[in-house]
């Protein structure tokens, strides 16, 4: 083999990269699912007490519109 | 080129092999040396418990997390310093750096990610207290202990200890958000309790670590020095464990549990300060003992916390 031939990857350096990739995604899809969990707890009562401005329940609510008009 | 294709090797015998790519994940997760992890975990779990007031459990699972992660970073920066002094010893020399299976730019930037991403994950979701510390323990290891101390002073051990003893302030203050007189007292235990631990297995591993130039106190001092440092360090230690009944966050169970296993730890550091030079077999007891030791002490505060068991000990011997 000279130097100038590329090396190919070895099939347990294919395995491992594999393996690698596959513990990756494991975590990184684990970090999507605890940051969410987190959110929710920090938020904790404040979720179901967040500001309702432009909810479907006001949209009857008298408004003044005329800086608009 | 396709992507499966690398251009730089090095020669092993009439192959060529590639000089990377050959980690599994599972060199990954021993670069963050879950052993010692395991116990970072209990102890700051132990100061999450014993803490006033209450914690989300979510928010306290993620405390654990961090510390563990942090840890676990720790670990890893220490391993890739390292990795010289590994390759000399046998206990450390099939480590994935040493043996080749990481590449030490790999594991520093493994520790380096894992440090940040702890850090800032316990200040936004726990607060930035126990941000701060856990920060400063990451430091404190991979900086002062491994960069600095381990290679130029017998007492590394000593005061790198501080390291392995902040988790369960770190646990206290995800709780409280503060330092407090208790929490140093939590630390306190550690921080006494690690001299007699390692150079116990410095002891028996004084060998390899003179084989390595680490200045361990057997090759700086000599034996007969360590073992009396063991014995003045233990006794030390005593007192030292007694700090949460005084400070009176721990009960009588607490009492009474910690005064048996301190005169147990005291039978054996006795043994070791007795024993002959070049016989080993009581600081490798020694060695066992203080795992179990520090395991037990950090147990019963947890029970006696945990499950509501912490009658005062003024109350029980009605002093």
């Amino acid at each position: 083999m000279d130097d100038e031939t590329p090396l190919r990857w070895t099939d347990e350096q294919l395995k491992r990269r594999r393996q690698r990739n596959i513990a990756l995604a494991l975590l990184l899809g684990g970090l999507v699912v605890f940051f969410f969990v987190v959110t929710i707890a920090k938020l904790g009562g404040n979720v179901a007490n967040r500001p309702t401005y432009g909810a479907i329940d006001v949209i009857d609510a008298p408004q003044d519109f005329g800086h608009i008009a | 080129m396709s992507d499966s294709s690398i251009t730089t090797g090095k020669a092993i015998g009439s192959q060529t092999m590639p000089d990377f790519g050959m980690a599994a994940p599972a060199d990954y997760f021993e670069l963050l040396k879950p052993r010692v992890m395991s116990l970072v975990i209990f102890t700051g779990l132990v100061g999450l418990v014993v803490a006033p007031g209450t914690i989300n459990p979510i928010i306290a699972f993620t405390a654990l997390l961090c510390v563990a992660i942090g840890a676990g970073a720790s670990g890893a920066l220490n391993m890739w310093y390292d990795a010289d002094i590994d390759l000399k010893m046998a206990r450390t020399a099939n480590r994935p750096v040493p043996s080749g299976r990481v590449t030490a730019g790999e594991a520093f930037g493994f520790g380096i990610t894992l440090s940040v991403g702890s850090v800032l994950t316990m200040g936004l979701v726990v607060n930035w207290v126990a941000a701060g510390l856990l920060a400063f323990t990451i430091f404190f290891y991979a900086v002062i202990y491994t960069i600095w101390l381990k290679r130029s002073t017998p007492q590394n051990i000593v005061i790198g200890g501080a390291a392995g003893a902040f988790p369960p302030m770190i646990g206290w203050a995800a709780v409280t958000g503060t330092v407090s007189l208790e929490s140093i007292a939590l630390f306190l235990i550690i921080f006494m309790w690690t001299p007699p631990h390692f150079w116990a297995l410095a002891l028996f591993s004084s060998k390899d670590y003179a084989a390595a130039g680490v200045p361990m106190l057997p090759n700086v001092a000599g034996e007969r020095e360590t073992r009396r440092q063991i014995m003045i360090y233990s006794l030390l230690l005593m007192p030292i464990t007694a700090l949460p009944v005084l400070l009176g966050f721990a009960g009588a169970i607490y009492a009474g549990v910690t005064s048996a296993l301190g005169l147990g730890f005291l039978v054996f550091a006795f043994r070791v300060w007795r024993d002959r030079e070049g016989e080993y077999k009581t600081a490798k007891h020694l060695f066992a003992y203080s795992i179990l030791y520090l395991f037990l002490v950090f147990s019963v505060l947890l029970v006696e916390q945990g499950f509501g068991l912490a009658a005062p000990f003024a109350s029980v011997v009605k002093l």
